[in-house]
């Protein structure tokens, strides 16, 4: 679903991003964690067209997001780490001007809104200003957004971030029931526990290198995920993957 | 602690003129700083100018009939009307809405040094505001009369109680529009509303100014006795020109100790003004619509909204409009006027006043720059634009449309209005109808290039989208030029042929707007998904 292919961005001099290869198949959580600035968000917004990258490529279900990033943009959905929404607009407004970028009907966007909106809690202030909307219930709303066009791919940056334990648990649910009708996530997290419990598979990046990749049984073995970061954190630049 | 708050106001205010153009983060240039310098002084020669030719005209004639003072009475109330018309929107978007009001309280700072690092950076401003007018009076003064000592020092400790006095009444009006804004809920609304009533007063006074300086200056007695009445206009004069030295402490008494009032009430009830800011009005639930719609209509709904969310955005770009729509109607109404005027006395044909209102009307489409902040407006939402599955062509195209859309009325106001009242031929309907539609065009390309060459994308308050940067100010110069360019050469031209002058003009606005329209599509698509 996602293939990541020597994916290398240098901002300057500081290589931010350096040969990522990472393959991301359908039904698969794919956790994505490493320490603050080593790169997860320059490979995620490299995956969803919004960052030119230097060298490599990116397929989004077979097609290249350099070649035809409007093809891929319709097949995808991305949640950034924080969520700067139009505070001008209300919750439904902003979710109806998504839906109608991406085409949806107005009666699969009634039906989506209402269940996502029911199942988050903030059925009852969409027709609020976004801009009265807590950081919780912005994030709760970009969720949304992010699946009003049902997409096969969701790429997240941290999205646990800001809400609350029930929201965070039917999110978990959402993600697992998304890749059980096919479709993949691809996410960034630093909060281990949640990766080790949700995701099939996890890769470590630091400093801009994937310095381990796998399944999680095949990543952490009889130990934690968190032993293994740690572990990994202390490894020097340059030692190459594991 | 104060220097350090300090030094962070005059950097942002440093940063919100003379930022660099890389994605508007990046530094200034020493060249883009001399540049932006050598602007503000031409600004600052053209107001001079403006204001030392209608103190010059009062100058001698007061002197002589004995009421000097009222020199330096207008003098207060023209500086007095410009900075507190100036710096209202600042002070309410700086002291009542500040958005880093709750990070700077978090730190042990004590509220009256925030209140006093964001009151200097008015009084900065102010400053800046009122030596558009202190330098023409002083200058025209000396030159023409000439300063006593005391008259001298007088007139500087007064011009810096008026910089306080006015920061005061700008503070005084920001609060009440923050409040009023915030009570009702329509913010935008309110603040247009208050707005647009500053500029018609003050456009009323400047253009009264103008009109009655000659009269001014021969009844002189006559409106002194009458501005007598009102003590502190005199005490204040005649501190500056008879050297009274009581008048000057009372004046200075008057001036000074509002600002202190202010200062004391705003650094008592700081806290509470902050925590008002931010309680946001719920809005009324409305039934909920699912109506789909393309998604063209989608974005330039949107974008609509966007600008009718900001009361700076929307006056930004509605007084060209605004003026515009003014200009045709009194036209039509005086449309009389125009016709003796036109057979007795101006010396210039029909047809080639017609054309100049023409290139008016370009200039005051000119004034409607809308596309030049409408991707800063953007600011940290930029994401969701670029990450939605249209090209961005689409994008910059509504972006071009809501400016186009804006300026049609405007436009076609005027158009109908010249030719109602200055009738030339059909061949002239027509020529000066694409005329108009080109300038439209070229205007809103001009400021949606500029804004991407330009962007302020990092901006805590949207004010500083949408007003400052280089980008709004490009696009004002180049669109005045394209407006002042022209008439200067038919005033030269026209000896020759009219017709070819204006068709020249038609073709040289088609091939920009070709050259604009494809740079736009296509490199400037590319460098919006840059940003």
């Amino acid at each position: 679903m996602l293939r990541i292919e020597h994916l290398t961005k240098a901002y300057g001099k500081k290589i931010a991003a350096n040969d990522i290869t990472l393959h991301i198949q359908k039904g698969e959580i794919y956790g994505f964690i490493g320490h603050n600035g080593a790169g997860k968000t320059t490979v995620i917004k490299s995956c969803c067209g919004l960052l030119n990258f230097d060298e490599g490529e990116v397929y989004i279900d077979g097609v290249s997001i350099k070649k035809d990033p409007l093809a891929c943009k319709r097949e995808i959905a991305y949640l950034p780490d924080n969520p700067d929404l139009y505070e001008y607009l209300t919750g439904v407004k902003y979710l109806n001007f998504i839906a109608d970028i991406y085409g949806v009907s107005k009666d699969l966007r009634k039906q989506r809104m209402n269940e996502y909106a029911e199942m988050l809690g903030i059925a009852g202030d969409l027709g609020q200003p976004i801009s009265s909307y807590s950081h919780g219930m912005k994030q709760k709303l970009a969720v949304i957004s992010a699946l009003i066009h049902d997409p096969k791919l969701i790429i997240m940056d941290e999205p646990f971030v800001g809400l609350d334990p029930v929201a965070a648990h039917q999110l978990k649910e959402l993600m697992r029931d998304i890749c059980n009708r096919g479709g993949a996530i691809f996410f960034s997290t630093h909060v281990l526990e949640v990766a080790e419990k949700l995701c099939d598979k996890v890769a470590i990046i630091k400093s801009g290198k994937i310095v381990a990749n796998g399944t999680m049984e095949e990543i952490k073995g009889d130990g934690s995920l968190e032993e293994v970061f740690l572990e990994l954190a202390e490894i020097k630049e340059g030692d190459g993957n594991v | 602690m104060f220097k350090a708050l300090m030094k962070v106001r005059l950097a942002s205010l440093l940063n919100m003129f003379m930022r660099g153009s890389k994605n508007g983060k990046g530094k200034a240039s020493k060249g883009k700083i001399i540049g932006f310098a050598l602007l503000y002084l031409y600004v600052l020669v053209v107001f001079g100018i403006m204001f030392g030719g209608m103190f010059a005209t009062v100058a001698v004639p007061f002197h002589e009939q004995g009421v000097s003072w009222l020199y330096f009475a207008l003098y207060s109330i023209l500086s007095l009307a410009l900075m507190v018309f100036g710096s209202t929107a600042i002070a309410k978007t700086q002291i009542f809405d500040a958005k880093d009001n709750d990070l700077l309280l978090s730190m042990p700072i004590p509220p009256s040094y925030i209140l006093a690092s964001r009151m200097s950076l008015l009084v900065i401003l102010n400053f800046v505001y009122q030596l558009t007018v202190l330098i023409p009076a002083a200058v025209v003064w000396a030159l023409m009369i000439g300063f006593s000592f005391v008259g001298l020092i007088s007139f500087i400790l007064l011009t810096l109680g008026l910089l306080l006095f006015s920061t005061a009444l700008a503070l005084l009006l920001g609060w009440v529009i923050a409040l009023v804004s915030r009570k009702s809920g329509k913010k935008t609304l309110i603040t247009m509303i208050f707005s647009l009533g500053f500029l018609a007063v003050y456009m009323y006074v400047c253009m009264s100014a103008q009109n009655y300086i000659g009269l001014l200056a021969q009844s002189g007695e006559s409106l002194a006795s009458a501005m007598k009445a009102f003590a502190p206009l005199y005490w204040l004069g005649n501190a500056i020109s008879g050297g009274n030295v009581l008048h000057l402490i009372l004046s200075i008494a008057i001036l000074v100790v509002p600002f202190v009032i202010a200062m004391v009430i705003l650094s008592k009830t700081f806290n509470k003004i902050v925590s008002q800011s931010q309680s946001i009005a719920r809005v009324k639930e409305k039934r909920a619509s699912f109506e789909s719609r393309s998604p063209e209509s989608a974005l330039l709904r949107r974008d609509t909204a966007r600008l009718f969310s900001s009361a700076s955005y929307l006056l930004n770009s509605s007084v060209g409009i605004v003026m515009a729509v003014i200009a045709a109607v009194m036209m039509i109404i005086k449309r009389d006027t125009f016709s003796v005027m036109l057979t007795a006395d101006m010396p210039i044909g029909k047809s080639l006043l017609a054309t100049m209102l023409i290139f008016g009307t370009a200039f005051l489409i000119g004034m409607i720059p809308l596309t030049a902040a409408s991707i800063s407006i953007e600011g940290k939402t930029l994401w969701i634009l670029k990450s939605l599955p249209i090209k961005t062509s689409k994008i910059l195209w509504s972006k071009l449309k809501l400016n186009i859309i804006a300026c049609l009325p405007a436009g076609l106001a005027m158009w109908l209005a010249i030719n109602i009242c200055f009738y030339v031929n059909i061949a002239f309907t027509f020529y000066s109808f694409i005329i108009i539609l080109s300038y439209i065009f070229l205007t809103a390309g001009i400021g949606l290039t500029e804004n991407l060459r330009h962007p302020i994308l990092d901006w805590s308050d949207e004010a500083m989208a949408v007003k400052s940067g280089l980008s709004v100010l490009f696009t004002m110069l180049i669109n005045m030029a394209l407006a002042i360019a022209p008439m200067v050469a038919v005033m030269v031209l026209s000896m020759l042929d009219l017709w070819v002058t204006l068709a020249v003009w038609f073709v040289i606005l088609a091939i920009l707007n070709v050259i604009l329209y494809s740079w736009l599509m296509t490199r400037g698509a590319k460098k919006f998904m840059e940003l």
